[in-house]
């Protein structure tokens, strides 16, 4: 019999002790890998640019800007390409089908995201030359069933119109997709102009201008020249990386990430130590058979690998299942998570990073007890027989 | 009976530690087994004759004296080597058989083996021959809680001696057999030092077990004495 066959007989023979730890332990990588791939998401907007810069109002994420300072903007060296945006927001239907629409400058929003966002010529024509018109991520659009030339109304309860209506009529021009899987489609752009005229208030203002530098212009450098030049303006700004401003933009829906983290992180953390006391007693019952083989003449060594080995291998087995178990969640979400944690996958780091902890938790929950084992008179260790 | 001297112990000294207080198991003790000998050691609870016999395998040390075995001083030795020595020298037979419960008594035989580098075929031939030896083949494939006590016995004793151990060491291994199954079990060991010459060391309580050894020690009070020397 090998040491790996002998190993299956010690789980085999406690299999509902067994069973359980290994389910525990499932459970926990499960949570361990919907946490990561949501930590590692989170904030991610998949699109975020390295290039792109996002200046808002620095009193705060919410004030918006006067749309003034987009025609002010566009004249510092350093910028090269820039568009503006402000939330819209709105629900289909139903509160619980709430939107995340954005009200763009079609042209230079196109110009400045052009290498991401892929969309047939006919329907960005389409979307650029109706006010009345909707672009549509493709995730949002099979979310919902929508289809080219469908009309869709949103309702907008935050945003009042001019005439006093919540309903907001859009014609979807089409559907774009993203360049890469990663790219976050579950958004829909509507024409800034036609809101900009609609609604009650907050006329010529903007959420936010998103800049690219200048050829040779550092983006640094860009937001810098941006945050002085309106150093001294009424309404001064603050120009922050793409990834920072979308994990700010996220946050106002409250600290997700955070929160999963604490939540998750307090569960997961629980289930280990119940894992590691679990593996340790269930160690410490085998004390006689243990006893047996040191009487056999099985070296320290030899004792120690199998007690770690059964253990990590126990570990092993039920964390790679908890992962599996894990993406296939995440993969049946990932749509309805697009908007928070665009891209949300259990990727190859989380495997390594998940595979080296439950070593660690194998040989940490058993070293202990496998330590005492081989440290303990044999004839003790056969009396509790 | 043979001459050459298999075991000795020299002046073996043990004590116990509970809590502060020291016990006394032995002191200065001396045993001399010629290889292939068969002796009993027999006296009340408590004596230290189990002690002696797990000093004797390794599976406790000394705190004074030497124990000599086969020309080699086992109480110097390190825990590996010692654990290399008893898996190549000792062959332990229990009162409680300590077979383990997960595996069938083919496994359980084969346990010693699993140290040796052979092949699953030899491993297997190894097993069938000592099984036949202690007529337990019949039964290989069962586990311990489906065999009955002598039977369980018989595979301890299978897995004493498959690894062809010079020495066996046995802590009452009738202690929890009946009469006629008592009567099966020394036969056995009887043959095994008979026919394949293994030195076997015996403690046990009953003296009807104790006729089957060459001669018997008494143990009282940490002294050893002979008792008898015996046609087998």
């Amino acid at each position: 019999m090998s040491a790996l066959g002998f190993i299956g007989l010690s789980v085999k023979a406690a299999w509902v002790r067994s069973l359980v730890l290994m389910l525990s332990v499932a459970i926990a990588y499960a949570l361990f890998g919907i946490l990561a791939a949501f930590y590692l998401a989170y904030g991610s907007t998949g699109d975020d640019n390295a290039d792109r810069m996002i200046t808002t109002s620095k009193t705060g994420f919410s004030q918006p800007l006067p749309i003034s300072h987009f025609r002010q903007l566009q004249q510092i060296d350093e910028v090269g390409a820039a568009s503006i945006a402000s939330w819209f927001g709105g629900y289909y239907r139903e509160p619980r089908n709430s939107l995340h629409a954005i009200a763009v400058d079609p042209v230079s929003y196109l110009k400045v995201y052009g290498d991401d966002i892929r969309i047939e010529p006919a329907a960005r024509k389409s979307f650029l030359s109706d006010r009345t018109a909707m672009m549509v991520g493709r995730s949002m659009a099979e979310r919902f069933g929508w289809e080219p030339g469908d009309q869709v109304s949103i309702i907008n309860e935050r945003i009042a119109r001019a005439d006093g209506g919540q309903a907001w009529s859009f014609r979807i021009a089409g559907v774009f997709e993203g360049a890469t899987e990663q790219i976050d489609t579950s958004f829909l752009y509507i024409h800034y102009d036609r809101f900009n005229e609609a609604r009650a208030g907050n006329q010529d203002t903007l959420g936010w201008i998103v800049s690219s530098p200048a050829p040779g212009a550092d983006p640094i450098q860009m937001g810098q020249a941006i945050d002085a030049f309106f150093a001294t303006a009424a309404d001064r700004t603050t120009t922050d990386t793409e990834r920072s401003f979308s994990q700010a933009f996220v946050a106002q829906f409250g600290d997700l990430a955070l929160v999963t983290l604490l939540v998750l992180g307090a569960a997961l953390v629980s289930l280990l130590m119940i894992v590691a006391s679990t593996t340790a007693l269930a160690i410490k019952r085998r004390m006689p058979d243990l006893g047996i083989l040191k009487g056999l003449g099985f070296s320290h060594t030899r004792i120690l690998g199998l007690v770690i080995g059964e253990s990590v291998l126990m570990v092993l087995i039920s964390g790679c299942i908890g992962l599996a178990l894990a993406a296939t969640v995440i993969s049946g979400s990932s749509e309805s998570l697009a908007s928070i944690a665009p891209g949300i996958a259990i990727t190859p780091a989380i495997c390594a990073l998940g595979v080296i902890s439950m070593i660690a938790l194998g040989i940490s929950a058993s070293a202990w007890p496998a330590w005492r084992s081989v440290n303990t008179e044999t004839v003790t260790m056969l009396r509790r027989n | 009976m043979p001459e050459q001297n298999f075991v000795t112990v020299s002046n073996a000294s043990k004590t116990y530690k509970k809590g502060r207080t020291v016990i006394p198991v032995f002191d200065g003790l001396s045993l001399i087994v010629s290889e292939g000998a068969f002796i009993a050691l027999m006296g009340p609870s408590g004596s230290g004759k189990s002690t002696l016999l797990h000093a004797i395998g390794g599976l406790e040390r000394i705190n004074s004296g030497s124990v000599n075995i086969d020309g080699k001083q086992i109480d110097t030795f390190g825990q590996s080597k010692l654990s290399k020595w008893r898996a190549k020298t000792v062959g332990l037979v229990f009162q409680s058989f300590n077979l383990m419960p997960s595996l069938t008594a083919y496994g359980n035989i084969e346990l010693p083996l699993m140290l040796a580098p052979l092949s699953r075929s030899e491993r297997r031939r190894r097993v069938e021959e000592v099984a036949n030896l202690v007529r337990i083949d019949h039964r290989l494939k069962h586990r311990p809680s489906e065999l009955s006590g002598g039977e369980q016995q018989r595979v301890a004793i299978a897995r004493a001696i498959v690894a062809d151990p010079p020495l066996l060491l046995c802590d009452e291994p009738t202690g929890e057999l009946d009469r006629a199954t008592s009567g099966e079990v020394m036969n056995i060991l009887r043959t095994l030092c008979d026919e394949l010459g293994k030195t076997i060391i015996m403690v046990t309580h009953d003296p009807s077990a104790a006729a089957y050894a060459d001669q018997v020690y008494h143990f009282d009070k940490g002294q050893l004495s002979v008792a008898e020397e015996q046609a087998a």
